[in-house]
């Protein structure tokens, strides 16, 4: 497997009856890296994300992804690059069986029935639920849709997984587990989320998105340590390095 | 009857039996909806004052009720809902045909007949749709479609309206109860939130549909919608459909319930004799 | 109303079936002529909410009872006629598989009266010709009412057809259209209300998202596209009807008609002479010949053989045994499942 980088250069992005979004921003992820994407809502976390997959397109600028340039005739290519992870794993669960969805991507890349069911099968077995294969997706728990939906992007075998508020309403199980899950997978991560904590376990660097550019950028330590910064970008420190509420001590990094 | 949540329950209910395992769910989907297929027609194909021949046909769904091991509760549950409706209408035969006919040693209004055999009727065809879900579930039902030749366009939408009715009726659910925690005794939402609360739901479900839209693009989806091989239709399967058919055939074509009253009759000459 | 199966002959309820297959599968072909893949799942998420909706209700002013959107007319509004009548059937589909709210044979039957008619007559040719581009709240509100009452009043109408065409019940023609028509004049007024009432909000809101949502040139291919509408509703209304008439060779189409215009009810074929023959003959065969079907002189020729053995006493106790022999037949498979059930969870254990 190819593990892609992620590059953004100069892009901006407004929508046509509202203000500017993203001005001039500018991000790089080198291959294998988890970049964590925090901001208040509304800072243009998830419009950066469709910007990514070629899901809206820039004013200006350019996206490239593992060396190749974000364009119409790249965009199949691109999209085979990377995996995107929606928000609402409802969205993107959207057949009849769990492994009909999963086994959607590799169907729609051409591959022979035979090895359609063998990523089908090797991608439920790596989020964990290859029991999970024949039902409905309607029917399953929130952490399990979840799961769900990353093994639609893994059967795709791609180089960098996009991901979007990834523990956005799971319970503190499910959320150990995609925690578990996604700091053993090989990939190049985008991951944006509130979720401050997960952030700095999971990622390597993160960045802080506030009005439309990036205001910070660094270890996932120094960032989401700067308690004047996050507070300034309409974010508070992670709860696992603010000091303990009854004896005022401070968690070690 | 227009209750969001109890159509939610009905809806996971009927899910739910159709993923069991037992001698029909294990037939290929495509023989269960062509046995449903030949049991509609022939049902359908009884004249209006038709009884006794018709009823013969209640093997297909007492057996099928068995075989399946589904409880006939279920069933009438669904019954009692539709009935209603078709048996007021079925009522209002005995007022148009007043003209009596003998029914073995009784005189009763010719009408009479006719709503005993719209009441079966009504009682075979629901069961039957009902055991064609409950042992086929939706994607048995679209093997089955596709296997009749339907567009694989509209055989996709169907699917997509199967998976999103769950979510949509859970919405409304949560959306009603929201509704009548705070509009104290009325009965139903007023006239002022029609537009709002439909249109706002209906403007959230535009959306969904929307990044329903890119997340399949993002897989490669190009407008052509690729299903995996069916399962192999065995001998299992052919036995099962053949079998079924025949006896709908001669349910149909040969009176069944006169035959089996003949020689009830033909017994009991015997035994007199 | 649905049609349900027990109402529908096989004549009329295939009749329909392939007059929705042809209109269906023309409609793919507009559908995906027409837009982007976009509408693919747009007609699934919108026929999910259409469904969904359903389960709201709504009062009704002046009223004290409540009724609850159809959605036809609405689906035609948002996706166009096209796509807007494949998620109707979609709507159509669900509710008969799943809530047996309406019937698989007379799946067609429905289609037509909910989806047909309010998709490709009542929405191009009554709901867009009074709206034209652009109008006033009040002229909206205007046609979705008419469209809404007229497209439910051709539904209830071709109930009582197909119903009366099929042969299965006793109503008269006058009787059965004095009963329907009056009581979807109302339901059709509220369709029209609450049809209005989401337009005009989803006006208000989103303008984009009304018809013709990635089809701009709208105006300019409007009436070439309007004839191409109006034709396909002739055709297929013709279609429909053309072949329920061919089909009701069936003899319970004709029987209803010759019924109603002689007034003599039909001849009852099972008779006492049927009776008695019967009884004779079961007394010297236990195979009865097929042949004796004692049919009356009228029904020369049916589609559908008579095999009724009626309400003569072989009837009865025939049916009786058939009944008795199904419940047994299922209550031997039942224990023999339940003992198979048990061997197999002592195997496991």
């Amino acid at each position: 497997m190819n593990v892609y980088g992620l590059d953004m250069d100069a892009v901006s992005f407004s929508y046509p009856d509202g203000g500017k979004v993203l001005g001039g921003l500018t991000l790089r992820a080198g291959p294998g890296i988890r970049l964590g994407l925090v901001g208040a809502n509304g800072a243009g976390k998830s419009t950066l994300l469709g910007l990514v997959a070629g899901i809206i397109e820039p004013d200006g600028g350019s996206v490239t992804i593992g060396g190749l340039l974000l364009g119409k005739r790249t965009l199949k290519e691109i999209r085979s690059r990377l995996g995107f992870v929606f928000q609402d794993p409802d969205d993107q669960l959207f057949t009849g069986s769990v492994f009909d969805d999963v086994a959607f991507g590799p169907r729609n890349l051409g591959m022979e029935e035979g090895t359609v069911r063998e990523r089908t099968e090797s991608a439920l077995r790596t989020v964990g639920i290859p029991e999970l294969s024949d039902r409905p997706p309607f029917r399953l728990s929130g952490g399990e849709k979840r799961m769900a939906a990353i093994a639609t992007v893994l059967s795709m075998d791609p180089g960098l997984l996009v991901l979007d508020e990834p523990s956005a309403a799971l319970d503190p199980k499910a959320r150990r587990r995609l925690i578990g899950l996604l700091s053993s997978l090989p990939q190049t991560m985008l991951i944006a989320t509130h979720d401050l904590d997960l952030a700095l376990e999971l990622c390597d660097e993160v960045a802080v998105l506030h009005a439309g550019r990036v205001a910070a950028r660094g270890s996932a330590a120094d960032i989401l340590g700067d308690g004047e910064l996050l507070d300034r970008c309409g974010l508070e420190a992670p709860l696992s390095i603010r000091a303990c509420p009854v004896c005022g001590k401070r968690a070690a990094l | 009857m227009r209750d969001p949540s109890r159509t939610l329950a009905a809806f996971y209910s009927i899910d739910e039996l159709s993923r069991r395992r037992s001698p029909v769910h294990d037939r290929h989907p495509v023989a269960l909806c062509a046995s449903t297929a030949g049991f509609m027609i022939a049902v359908a194909s009884f004249g209006r004052r038709d009884v006794s021949a018709i009823l013969p046909l209640f093997l297909y769904p007492v057996l099928t009720l068995a075989l399946a091991d589904l409880r006939p509760a279920e069933l009438f549950r669904r019954l009692a809902a539709v009935a209603p409706a078709i048996l007021a209408i079925a009522a209002l035969n005995p007022v148009f045909e007043s003209a009596p006919v003998r029914v073995g040693p009784w005189t009763v209004a010719g009408g009479w007949l006719s709503f005993v055999s719209l009441a079966a009727k009504l009682t075979l065809t629901v069961s039957a749709a009902f055991l064609l879900v409950a042992t086929a579930g939706m994607n048995g039902v679209a093997a089955g479609l596709r296997a009749a030749g339907i567009p694989k366009l509209i055989i996709l939408v169907l699917q997509t309206t199967y998976r999103y009715v769950a979510l949509l009726l859970a919405e409304v659910a949560g959306m009603s109860r929201a509704h009548e925690l705070r509009s104290g005794p009325r009965k139903g939402v007023g006239r002022t939130l029609w537009g709002p609360m439909l249109g706002g739901l209906l403007l959230r479900s535009y959306d969904r549909a929307g990044r329903v839209h890119d997340a399949m693009g993002l897989r490669g989806f190009d407008g052509e919608f690729r299903t995996g091989k069916a399962a192999r239709f065995g001998k299992a399967d052919a036995l099962y459909c053949s079998s079924w058919l025949s006896f709908f055939a001669l349910v149909r074509f040969v009176d069944v319930t006169g035959a089996l009253g003949r020689m009830m009759e033909g017994l009991a000459f015997g035994v007199v004799r | 109303m649905h049609m349900a199966d027990a109402l529908v002959s096989p004549a009329v309820g295939g009749a329909l079936w392939a007059a929705t297959l042809g209109v269906a599968a023309y409609s793919v072909r507009k559908a995906k002529a027409d837009i982007d893949d976009k509408k693919i799942p747009l007609m699934g998420v919108m026929a999910a909410f259409v469904f969904a909706a359903q389960m709201i209700n709504f009062s009704i002013p002046g009223t004290g009872s409540s009724g609850h959107l159809g959605g036809g007319l609405l689906l035609a509004a948002i996706l166009g006629p096209y796509a807007g009548f494949l998620a109707m059937s979609s709507v159509l589909a669900i509710q008969a598989l799943f809530f047996a709210d309406g019937g698989l044979l007379a799946y067609g039957c429905n289609v037509f009266n909910l989806g047909f008619f309010t998709c490709f007559i009542a929405y191009p040719l009554i709901y867009k010709k009074m709206t034209g581009n652009d109008s006033s709240k009040a002229r909206s509100f205007a046609a979705a009412m008419i469209a809404a009452v007229a497209g439910l009043q051709m539904g209830a109408f071709g109930v009582v057809l197909e119903t009366l065409l099929s042969g299965k019940t006793e109503l008269p023609f006058g009787a059965f259209v004095a009963l329907m028509q009056p009581i979807h004049l109302a339901i059709g007024i509220v369709e029209g209300f609450v049809t209005a009432a989401v337009i005009a909000y989803v006006r208000k809101v989103s303008p984009r998202l009304l018809d013709g949502y990635g089809t701009p040139a709208e105006p300019a291919a409007a009436p070439g596209r309007r004839k191409a509408i109006g034709g396909l509703a002739i055709a297929a209304l013709a279609i429909g009807i053309g072949l329920s008439w061919f089909a009701s060779a069936n003899p319970d189409g004709l029987e209803w008609s010759m019924e109603r215009t002689s007034g003599s009810p039909e001849l009852e074929a099972t008779g006492r002479a049927y009776e008695t023959a019967a009884t004779i003959q079961a007394a010297t065969a236990f195979l009865p010949d097929y042949g004796f079907k004692a049919s009356g002189p009228e029904e020369s020729a049916p589609a559908w053989p008579a095999v009724d053995a009626g309400t003569s006493l072989s009837g009865i106790l025939g049916g009786a045994m058939a009944l008795g022999l199904s419940a047994l037949a299922g209550f031997a498979a039942f224990r023999l499942r339940r003992r198979t059930a048990r061997r197999a969870r002592s195997g496991e254990a």
